[in-house]
């Protein structure tokens, strides 16, 4: 069963321009509606197999959802963040005001990546079925904390592990109808690659660095050969995950499969900053459609899928977190 | 006569497709299933998710969460529900609007683009001015005393008691054209060899060393100090964060969900805008600082003359397009404030009568004497 995306780039801009229009209008309220307007489209051009997704989600759950992050965290951020600003603070108060911005900042990132992924599953179907995420929040906020003190504690080694048990959570609480998608990925899969990157990144970091010191080439020069040279190397690890991720996700007896390799996602990621640099950045609907086939079409499940015993079984949500998502744009991660 | 039609039908309970046959018929759809049992859908009662877009199934939902399903291939089923039931299916979309839709879309463009005009000419300039009123003097005080802290740190001032009250002085003969202003004007000097002033909101001026010992008479400073004394009443600096978020919120309802894309572009646009504003606010600072020097009953020539000086310098060296800068083309700026300054005034108050000028300007060189003074092609 392959995935297949037909939207069009120009319907998409189209889209955008009466959404910009009716958003400027009303002083930014239809934003959300719009928003909404866009996601039903993108979903309803996204297939797998035969059948089509559908978005249920609505402008005036999304409007709902960000108000009340913006009271739960952007409020109590931009406070703690803007204190020193407005008020003439003793120098431990500004810190500590400062640090306490830092933690609310912290905590948003975890806690709106689970909730806009509720969120978000439970106002998917397809063939009727709704998704839903079921994974607790504060079970993801110690999964977070622990990755990033690890991480930071083995000077970056720990973070594949982490990054897979990040992605192993997501998956394997995520659920189509009453059947659990399931993760059979270990850290050490992506180890490779990431010793590989990083390695890499910190000697050609070293060497621009020795360059410049011993003025062998001049700074503007390096500079900016740095991103061709390490772009490449980035990208060529975000495939290998990406790969890796999918590669390791089971439903049922299936398992899905992902086809991307760096060079098909260099040349997208070449075409798409070469589309938004000559336009720029008006090519947007082209890219997203590009986005949206290349994520799509590379993936496929194999396997025998016994659809039959797929049982509705809803789950409610909150739409906060879908707010919270938008405030930083943490963004919809089922693609990663 | 009503065609029967080829569809899948989802029951909301399974992922299970059952092929159905839909006819249409005046006040319901008629969906027959494979084994023949059949069920109504009054038009009133469907709900349509999908098939507005060129390329998308027709998808009908009927009842409450978890709701039954039909989606068929083709629009035309929902041409003929709405030849056969017009007055029943307004809710539903109907393929002949589609035509429209092109037009509709440019109407929407050409609107954008007016809107666009119309908020960044006069909406946000608009907003920021009705607003800045309402913001608390305390507020800019407080957010004056930090830029004074960075850019006038106490070990870089020049503190010379005697010269100082004379450089206030100054100050203070502008200050008194607006006695009935909120803002208490103070004057620091900063041992820096940069020709530049800066006005932190709340009432502080900061005056660096280049630009202090580039002027030939107090009446030259004044011409300064008024220009730099309007940025505070006009309230520019609390305008200018009005105008950056006033013009952010903009730019975010254009790119919507899909400012990463547009990230550019956006960031392009917002520098354009604020440079446009921070000209904008010169300007002002020029043409009622003029003002203010002749509400003094002073000579404003002194003013042309000191921007003269800095008109020359700004020939020697390659400045930036205008668009580009955060100043109006010097050439423009001196043209408006000579037409504006006319005639000298008959009876020019003097600044410092009897006072050494050469002495007071160099209260920095009191730290160290043998300090020159460097070409800088900042401006006021």
């Amino acid at each position: 069963m392959h995935g297949t995306f037909r939207g069009s780039g120009s319907t998409l801009l189209g889209m955008q321009i009466v959404n910009v229009c009716l958003t400027l209008i009303t002083l930014g309220v239809y934003h959300f509606w719009g928003k909404a307007k866009i996601r039903r489209y993108l979903f309803s051009h996204t297939a797998f197999g035969s059948d089509r997704f559908a978005y249920h989600g609505t402008g005036k759950e999304l409007s709902q959802g960000f108000l009340k992050a913006m009271l739960v965290f952007g409020l109590p951020y931009v406070s703690l963040g803007a204190a020193h600003s407005v008020l003439d603070l003793p120098r431990w108060v500004d810190l500590l005001s400062q640090a306490l911005a830092g933690l609310v900042l912290f905590l948003y990132v975890p806690i709106a990546t689970v909730n806009a992924r509720r969120y978000r599953c439970a106002r998917t179907s397809w063939r009727g079925i709704r998704f839903s995420f079921r994974g607790r929040t504060t079970e993801f906020l110690k999964l977070y904390a622990r990755g990033w003190a690890f991480t930071f504690l083995t000077l970056g080694t720990y973070y594949p592990y982490f990054q897979t048990q990040r992605q192993a959570f997501l998956h394997a609480h995520t659920y189509f109808g009453n059947q659990r998608f399931g993760f059979t990925g270990h850290g050490s899969g992506i180890m490779l690659p990431f010793a590989v990157t990083l390695v890499s990144t910190y000697v050609v970091l070293g060497l621009c660095g020795l360059a410049l010191a011993f003025q062998l080439t001049n700074a503007g020069l390096t500079l900016l050969l740095i991103p061709f040279v390490l772009g490449p190397l980035w990208i060529w690890l975000l495939g290998q995950k990406q790969k890796y991720f999918w590669d390791h996700t089971i439903f049922g007896e299936a398992r899905f499969s992902s086809t991307i390799t760096w060079q098909t996602l260099f040349t997208l990621y070449l075409g798409n900053i070469g589309l938004l640099m000559v336009t720029l950045g008006w090519a947007w609907p082209w890219v997203t459609v590009r986005n949206a086939r290349f994520h799509i079409e590379t993936l496929s499940l194999q396997g025998p899928v016994d659809l039959d015993r797929v049982l509705q079984d809803q789950v409610e949500s909150s739409v906060t977190g879908e707010g919270l998502s938008n405030l930083l744009d943490t963004g919809f991660d089922m693609d990663a | 006569m009503a065609t029967a039609r080829p569809a899948h039908y989802l029951d909301g309970r399974t992922a299970t497709r059952h092929p159905v046959t839909l006819t249409v018929t005046p006040s319901s759809l008629l969906i027959v299933m494979a084994d023949g049992s059949s069920r109504q859908w009054p038009y009133d009662q469907i709900r349509q998710t999908q098939g507005a877009y060129r390329g998308e199934p027709v998808r009908l939902e009927f009842g409450p969460e978890p709701c039954e399903t039909l989606v068929v291939a083709t629009p035309a089923v929902l041409t003929e529900i709405h030849a056969a039931a017009r007055g029943m299916a307004r809710h539903l979309h109907d393929p002949a609007w589609r035509q429209a839709r092109l037009r509709l879309t440019l109407g929407a463009a050409l609107g954008v683009v007016f809107m666009l005009i119309g908020f960044y000419r006069w909406g946000i300039p608009g907003i920021a001015s009705v607003a800045a009123p309402y913001v608390p003097v305390s507020l800019e005080e407080s957010l004056g005393r930090q830029v004074v802290d960075r850019l006038a740190p106490n070990n870089q001032q020049c503190r010379d008691p005697k010269r100082l009250q004379k450089l206030d002085h100054i100050a203070q003969t502008l200050a008194a054209t607006r006695p009935v202003a909120p803002y208490r004007i103070t004057l620091s000097v900063v041992d820096n060899p940069t020709v530049n002033a800066f006005a932190a909101p709340g009432g502080q001026v900061i005056l660096l060393r280049g630009l202090l010992e580039r002027t030939n008479s107090p009446e030259e400073l004044a011409g300064v100090l008024a220009h730099e004394l309007q940025h505070i009443y006009q309230r520019h600096t609390t305008k200018t964060i009005l105008e950056q978020t006033a013009g952010s919120l903009l730019l975010t309802a254009i790119s919507g969900d899909l400012s990463g894309g547009l990230a550019w572009g956006i960031l392009g646009a917002r520098a354009m805008g604020t440079l446009h504003y921070s000209r904008a606010h010169e300007r002002e600072a020029d043409i009622e600082g003029l003002h203010m020097l002749q509400a003094a009953r002073l000579d404003p020539a002194a003013m042309v003359a000191i921007y003269n000086g800095m008109q020359q310098s700004e020939q020697n060296h390659q400045a930036p397009p205008e668009f580009l800068s955060t100043h109006p083309d010097m050439n423009e700026r001196l043209a408006t404030l000579v037409a504006l300054a006319g005639p000298t005034p008959p009876d020019p108050q003097p600044l410092l009568p009897g006072e050494d000028w050469a002495d007071i300007r160099s209260l920095c060189r009191l730290r160290d004497p043998g300090r020159s003074v460097p070409v800088s092609h900042d401006l006021p």
